[in-house]
């Protein structure tokens, strides 16, 4: 039985509540609601090692006024780093973020989630943003609304935190 | 055609063209009459100015028309919509209690206190009514150790019992405690009340460790270094007491103890000691963590805490049978006791009385009633023995069983006189400065052998067995020996002053030589150790003596003459050396001089 801490880091809009709530309940609103201060969510998994419970700790986005708590991010076990496909700002600020993950904890798996793939996007290029921290395990495109590869983000980022547990 | 249709024509053409026109225009508009979408279109843009103006010309036609229809649309509305207006009103509501308290408080308070009065003395009435109820309950529970004890505690407190029970009976209990992983806010363990379960304890410890993190972040920059110490919500509180790598959040229901904090710290200070360097590695993997173990302590500290709180129901016999058996064993030991000491009284009694003294009578006690048991020549002797001991107290009954042997007289005229010189020899012994022995012939001829310390002893001696009018005469053979005197006093290296522990050693000595003829001669004899010259070792010696010599003159008014010289240590006595601790010692000796 494993029980670890992912948090989820990003600019504010970027999809971050979203994608826990479409992770943790299956569900999405159209709704904005900006998330204050942190909001924490609890998902089971197992994979061919363990049971784990993950705890999600959906921190407030970051804002041009207001940087990212960085207390909220020591003791994770894994970060993931979302951004909006349909604001270039978002993307921009990806190596912001991977600094301070980086800086808070040392060393953690990575994860990228280019969100809103549903919507049309952006250019990007991805190999570049993977090329930004050895840590990053992948970049992902996904979509909270549709739910397109956002299991299988968190499916593979807990089976990373496991296996370099065991 | 006919001639007046052509005159019509001519006359009337322009008519009939015009009455035509408006027969097909009435046609027209009779066909739009019954077409309701035309008429709407047409009026709607002129029905705000036909009510304004209707309004303005006679207003209270117009209210009375439109109030009933108005009035009902209203009630329809709020049925049908009932959700939708609270909605809308609830902020309202909220935002005119505000206006209203700003602008007229007293009112609303007045307004309100029927109520709130009523819900307060109604809430404190419950909370005093379960308090009396539980200190009732540790009342009518009169006969147990804790109440005891806090009569005690009441007592060397000096403060009041019912202080003591209150403060015992504020209400409090723990109703869950987690160990939480500092960084993480992963639970380590938790533990919580059967009756008041937790549910997902992880969000809680993940929200308290996120609480706690702000917290002291934002504590940490405007102050010294502070930790988040209690959260409050109601009528419980979260306790958080942290250690290094991880912390306890104790939810408590009601007034926290000191004791209850003090009961957390040690439980938080117990874990870390046991398992510190598993909570510091912790990597998320909960088989690493001895889940068994912190449950257990956790437990304790939900349990204790609830134990305590329950006053136990004991059946009054469990104190009454061995207060009874502890008062049983008090009372046999007493009677005992008081039994030994009357026999102890009676045998003293008959021993001393002279009359008595030779015969083997001895007394048995049992439960303050006197037994007299043993045997002697005549009734006589048996009443005096009974009359002997009617004087000792807490008796009871004398029950006199002595036997008289008439033919014991004659028969053991002898033996009455052994018997009695026996008595004397054993009683004069008794004294250290006595040492005697005798022989009696046949013709009753009483010779003493032994020795006394002085002559006056002797004399004594010879006094005591002058009384017996059975002896025809007595030798008195007794020779005089002082004691011989075992006393070594010590001294420190270099020193002639009498050392403390030395000191008690020449009381002794005092007390002897008090003993003892007056015109003996006490020799002190001191001897040095060899570690200086011999000059400087004479000089000590005579010290040494002179300072005994002092003290006994002066503090023990030691009457007999005293000597002093140094020892000749080739002369030593090898007993005397063996028993000798050091080299710096005096001893001393008596001798008759003036023989």
């Amino acid at each position: 039985m494993f029980a670890y801490k992912v948090v989820l880091v990003g600019d504010f809009g970027t999809g971050k509540s979203s994608l826990v709530r479409r992770f943790v309940d299956n569900t999405f609103s159209e709704d904005y609601i900006s998330s204050i201060g942190v909001s924490i969510s609890r998902k089971q998994l197992s994979n061919d090692v363990s049971d784990t419970t993950m705890m999600l700790w959906d921190i407030e986005g970051k804002t041009d006024f207001k940087p990212i708590f960085k207390q909220y991010l020591l003791g994770a076990k894994a970060f993931i780093i979302v951004a909006d496909l349909t604001r270039e700002k978002t993307l921009e600020s990806i190596k912001e973020h991977i600094q301070l993950c980086q800086e808070s904890v040392p060393d953690l798996p990575i994860c990228i989630a280019l969100n809103k793939a549903d919507i049309k996007s952006v250019n990007y290029n991805a190999n570049e943003l993977k090329k930004l921290s050895s840590n990053i395990i992948k970049v992902y495109t996904t979509s909270a609304k549709s739910g397109d590869t956002v299991n299988e983000m968190f499916a593979a980022l807990n089976n990373v935190v496991i296996e370099r547990t065991v | 055609m006919d001639e007046l249709d052509k005159l019509r024509n001519l006359l009337l053409h322009d008519e009939q063209k015009e009455l035509g026109e408006l027969k097909e225009k009435i046609e027209e508009l009779s066909a739009l009459a019954e077409e309701p979408d035309v008429i709407i279109k047409r009026i709607t843009p002129l029905l705000a100015s036909i009510i304004k103006n209707s309004s303005q010309k006679d207003e209270a036609v117009l209210l009375d028309s439109l109030s009933p229809v108005v009035f009902k649309l209203i009630d329809q509305n709020f049925v049908q919509s009932q959700d939708k207006i609270t909605k809308q009103l609830a902020p309202l509501i909220t935002q005119a209690i505000r206006e209203q308290i700003k602008s007229q408080k007293d009112e609303v308070v007045d307004a309100l206190y029927p109520v709130l009065g009523n819900m307060i003395s109604k809430y404190v009435s419950k909370t005093f009514e379960e308090m009396l109820n539980a200190i009732n309950n540790q009342i009518t529970n009169g006969l147990s150790f804790s109440v005891i004890s806090r009569k005690i505690r009441a007592k060397i407190k000096g403060v009041s019992e019912t202080e003591l029970l209150l403060s015992e009976n504020a209400i409090s209990s723990i109703r869950s405690v987690f160990l939480i992983h500092k960084e993480t806010g992963i639970v380590l363990s938790h533990a919580e009340h059967e009756d008041n379960p937790i549910n997902e304890p992880e969000m809680i410890a993940s929200m308290m460790t996120a609480i706690r993190s702000f917290v002291n972040d934002w504590v940490e920059k405007n102050e010294a270094h502070h930790e988040l110490g209690t959260i409050e919500y109601g009528g419980s509180k979260i306790i958080i007491e942290a250690s290094g790598y991880s912390y306890l959040a104790v939810i408590v229901d009601g007034s926290v103890s000191s004791k209850t904090n003090e009961k957390i710290r040690k439980t938080l200070e117990k874990i870390v000691s046991s398992h510190w360097d598993v909570i510091k590695n912790f990597n998320g993997d909960m088989s690493n963590i001895p889940s068994d173990d912190l449950q257990d302590k956790l437990s304790t500290l939900i349990h204790k805490e609830n134990n305590e709180k329950k006053t136990k129901k004991m059946h009054p016999l469990v104190f009454i049978i061995p207060i009874l058996f502890f008062s049983w064993i008090t009372w046999i030991l007493y009677n005992n006791y008081v039994d030994n000491t009357i026999s102890e009284n009676a045998n003293n009694l008959l021993y001393k009385s002279n009359k008595l003294t030779i015969y083997r009578l001895h007394t048995e006690v049992n439960n303050t009633v006197l037994t007299l048991k043993g045997e002697v020549p005549s009734l006589a002797l048996k009443k005096l023995a009974e009359e002997e001991i009617t004087d000792i107290k807490n008796v009871k009954e004398i029950k006199n069983e002595i036997i008289v042997i008439e033919e014991f007289k004659e028969k053991k005229e002898a033996t009455f006189l052994i018997n009695k010189i026996e008595y004397l020899i054993l009683a004069l012994n008794i004294n250290k400065n006595i040492d005697v022995s005798y022989t009696l012939s046949d013709n009753q001829i009483l010779t003493l052998n032994g020795n006394v310390w002085k002559f006056s002893d002797k004399e004594y001696v010879f006094k005591q067995f002058k009384n017996i009018k059975e002896l025809s005469s007595i030798k008195n053979e007794i020779t005089i020996i002082p004691p011989i005197l075992n006393t070594i006093i010590y001294f420190d290296s270099n020193s002639a002053d009498i050392m403390v522990g030395e000191e008690h050693k020449l009381i002794k000595l005092i007390n002897t030589l008090s003993k003892v003829d007056d015109k003996l001669t006490l020799r002190i004899i001191a001897s040095s150790d060899n570690s200086g010259s011999i000059e400087t070792n004479h000089k000590i010696t005579m010290k040494r003596s002179l300072n005994i010599k002092q003290y006994l003159k002066e503090k023990g008014h030691v009457l007999q003459k005293i000597e002093v010289e140094e020892k000749d240590k080739s002369l030593e006595n090898k007993e005397v050396k063996n028993t000798i601790k050091h080299d710096r010692y005096v001893i001393f000796s008596l001798e008759n001089r003036g023989k």
